[in-house]
């Protein structure tokens, strides 16, 4: 087992906190140093805008001892979400943010730790008044089409120097798969962009992760988006993978809105998983799908109140079959005295091994303006028999889940019944609770509940 | 079985159109209300008004406004008479009057652009003198202010008229329009250049979803938006399995490929590389080593859902096969073990058996 550096939490991440920390540092002096060569215009700002959230879930979940697999016990854990951040800190451009989470575990912790958490986002950023440069530091997230989305402490930098060219740049150490550091794992990557921004852009991307003493991934890849005439716009990326010397994926979607409430699309696209894999992964569960697929989809909007999305897809898996997928979602929209939104979601997805139905329904009433009441029957048939239990939405895969096995053959359905009832206390606060159920065809009924507050503000100071 | 369960796909499909029809029947009644008849074509061109006459107070404005008047403004060249009410109003028996229009977070100025040379109101509200009917939604579009500033749309400077993205977002319309299945679909928008949806929205905005140190799925933490087709909705720990086999892609297009190996990781199904190609995810001693601390039975017992992630062919071919009276496994139960024998586990090999 490879050794790890540091755990995962917050009181853990020695080294690369540090560093994260002197980004931050670097980023907060050139933003102070920026403004002496600043247009003078641009200190005519909005001012100083703070803002800032909080949401806590009280919840509960059935879960096993492992030592008895005949155990029902419960655990009641507190998670408590929190966000602040400041817009033109001092100086305008200079912006600070912060998101993270805390988890209260009070009972029946069985191998967990009582108080976990962890930072979501932290950055600290600047952006050049008249945008000719921007950099962020800290805690962010990355996302182009070479890199898709990486999490990482450390730099990123934008300049785009004229002429409508867009230069990027960024370097960090990302978390490996137990959300652990090293300093040998690192990412780094930039992008190259022609973006005359109204017309669309055309862009080169290059991704790198190192790890374990290897270049682990190296991908190259080229993405565009492209506003051609009114209401006709494609979008698309090709990614080559250096290290197997071969295409990675390639998206590309060509949309055209011919009225205003119509928005019609087809797209293609291929992926090869294997490809995406880094060189360091064992996991390769994914290494058969690699599949080539084509797609279309219309959505209506009417100008009152109802609308519809279609979409289908077929996938190509090669020499492993074929597979495809389809939806269709009514929606009914009412404003007035009483708010409501009420759909139903007809879908149908078929991999080559198996496949499922899905015939949900959903209603979200608001009866007066601070309340709040949604329904939601979701049911899913399954072509053959699944035994992954119905560990549904409230499942949490951190945590020790429910134990329940359902005898041979798994089973075919799930149905899942949500209801949630939600009460606006004052501006931005809001409390609402949830209960819902779960039905398997043994007729075992597991029930859960949370109970969410939240709370929200942003305002601006002198 | 298959008959049985089209019945009740049909059933659910038949409630969910009667739910429409009710929600459809009564919204209709709801919003029977008051329309204002105004023809803009009327009064300019027959009548001779000019816009001043009416929107002076807008005209005159620093900042955007509604700009419609108010009934005494109307009242100042008509008179009420009774019976003739509806000559205005759609339903004289209940008289409403515009409606509101929701707040705009744009730094505007009617007045100084007014006295710019050439601009006039058709400047950018073309030809909003020849309509016979109010607009049921408003003819500008961000189109009409890129006719001008163009140049401040390239240089990203978004808050020279969105005073505030955040309270009051104002998606720039000819950009990419958040309509149709837009959540769907915004990945392929957003890849490319995320720059794009960073003009508007904070990187918190992404992480409430993508990030992955976080331990709710956002089907969990909003439960009430059922109106959104929010990924990871109900069940989907049973369902994952086969919608990554079908389009793993799209699992990647928002997860790394180590968030697969992480949660396995996590769930102590699959260890760290060692090596570059190997096949099996789980560790050594895994199998049949009841030794060594990888043993799996802890651990299936711990989280049996990790293992039907990819083994879900049922008990038999999964534990049964191996922990039975005989096998290699032997009897599935810990020394002591006391258990009822009612449970659908235990039919799996108890079926039509005393205790």
């Amino acid at each position: 087992m490879v050794e790890r550096r540091a755990s995962a939490t917050w009181c853990g991440r020695v080294d690369a906190g540090r560093l994260a920390a002197a980004c931050l540092v670097g980023v907060a002096v050139a933003a102070w140093a920026a403004p002496a060569a600043a247009d003078p215009a641009a200190d005519v700002g909005p001012g100083t805008r703070v803002y800032g959230s909080t949401t806590t879930f009280l919840t509960e979940r059935q879960i096993l001892d492992p030592n008895d697999p005949t155990s029902r016990l419960y655990q009641f854990p507190i998670y408590e979400y929190l966000t602040v951040g400041a817009d033109n800190v001092g100086v305008p451009g200079l912006s600070l943010q912060v998101r993270g989470f805390g988890v209260i575990q009070p009972s029946h912790h069985l191998g967990e730790d009582i108080f976990t958490g962890d930072l979501l986002v932290g950055t600290l950023s600047y952006r050049d008044p008249k945008s000719r440069w921007q950099a962020t530091g800290g805690r962010q997230m990355i996302n182009t089409v070479a890199s898709g989305f990486v999490l990482m402490d450390g730099a990123w930098v934008k300049v785009r120097p004229g002429a409508d060219m867009d230069i990027q740049a960024y370097g960090g150490w990302m978390p490996d798969a137990q959300f652990g550091y090293r300093k040998d794992r690192v990412a780094f990557g930039g992008r190259v962009a022609y973006d005359p921004w109204e017309k669309g852009r055309i862009g080169l991307s290059f991704a790198g992760e190192h790890d374990q003493g290897t270049i682990s991934r190296a991908t190259v890849a080229l993405d565009y988006a492209l506003r051609l005439v009114k209401g006709l716009e494609c979008a698309g990326w090709t990614a080559f993978d250096f290290r197997s010397g071969g295409f990675q994926e390639t998206g590309n979607s060509l949309s055209y809105k011919p009225h205003p409430d119509w928005r019609v699309s087809v797209d293609y696209g291929y992926f090869n998983p294997a490809s995406r894999l880094p060189a360091t992964s064992i996991f390769r569960v994914f290494t058969s799908a690699r599949h080539h697929k084509v797609g279309a989809e219309v959505a209506w909007r009417s100008p009152g109140m109802l609308g519809m999305d279609f979409f289908g897809r077929y996938y190509n898996y090669g020499g492993d079959g074929n597979g495809y997928q389809l939806g269709f979602k009514p929606t009914l929209r009412t404003k007035g005295k009483i708010v409501s939104t009420t759909g139903i979601e007809i879908g149908r997805v078929k991999s080559a091994t198996n496949g499922y139905t899905e015939a949900r329904i959903f209603t979200s009433v608001r009866p007066h303006r601070i309340f709040e009441l949604t329904l939601d029957v979701d049911n899913f048939f399954y072509d053959d028999a699944v035994n992954g239990y119905d560990a549904w939405r409230r499942a949490d895969p951190n945590g020790l889940t429910t134990y329940h096995y359902t005898g041979s053959g798994g089973y075919k359905r799930s149905n899942v019944v949500g209801l949630t009832a939600g009460v606006d206390l004052f501006r931005g606060a809001r409390l609402q609770g949830d209960v819902a159920v779960t039905v398997n065809p043994d007729f075992t009924q597991r029930w859960s509940g949370l109970l969410k507050f939240q709370y929200a503000f942003s305002t601006y100071v002198k | 079985m298959s008959s049985l369960r089209m019945r009740r796909g049909l059933w659910a499909v038949a409630a969910a159109c009667l739910v429409l029809v009710t929600v459809y029947a009564c919204a209709s009644l709801v919003r029977r209300e008051d329309h204002i008849r105004f023809s803009h074509k009327e009064h300019i061109a027959n009548q001779g008004l000019d816009c001043k006459d009416c929107h002076a107070e807008v005209i005159d404005s620093t900042k955007i406004g509604f700009g419609v008047p108010k009934e005494a403004k109307c009242m100042e060249c008509h008179e009420k008479v009774d019976g003739k009410c509806g000559q205005c109003h759609t339903d004289p028996a209940r008289p409403g009057t515009w409606a509101d229009s929701h707040r705009i977070g744009v730094t505007y100025s009617h007045k100084d652009h007014l006295a710019r040379p050439g601009v006039t109101c058709a400047t950018c509200h073309g030809a909003k003198a020849d309509t016979v009917a109010p607009a049921q939604r408003s003819t500008l579009g961000h189109e009409t202010c890129m006719s001008c500033h163009r140049k401040d749309y390239r240089k990203i400077d978004c808050k020279m008229c969105h005073s505030d993205l955040v309270e009051n977002p104002s998606a720039p319309l000819n950009l990419f329009s958040h309509d149709g299945n837009f959540l769907k679909r915004h990945g392929v928008l957003a890849r490319g250049d995320d720059a794009v949806c960073s003009h508007c929205h904070k990187q918190t905005d992404c992480s409430d979803c993508h990030n992955r140190l976080d331990p709710l799925t956002p089907a969990f933490r909003n439960a009430e938006r059922v109106d959104k087709s929010l990924v990871h909705r109900a069940d989907f720990l049973t369902r994952h399995p086969i919608e990554a086999k079908a389009d793993s892609n799209t699992c990647m297009s928002c997860h790394s490929v180590t968030q697969c190996t992480s949660c396995h990781e996590k769930s102590r199904i699959a260890q760290s590389a060692q090596g570059f190609d190997r096949a099996s995810p789980h560790p050594q001693g895994w199998a049949i080593d009841k030794a060594s601390p990888n043993f799996h039975g802890r651990e299936a017992r711990r989280d049996i859902v990790a293992c039907a992630s990819c083994h879900d062919r049922g008990a038999t071919s999964n534990c049964v096969t191996c922990h039975k009276p005989g096998g290699i496994g032997g009897k599935p139960h810990p020394n002591g073990w006391m258990g009822s024998q009612d449970g659908p586990a235990c039919k799996a090999c108890h079926s039509g058996r005393g205790r």
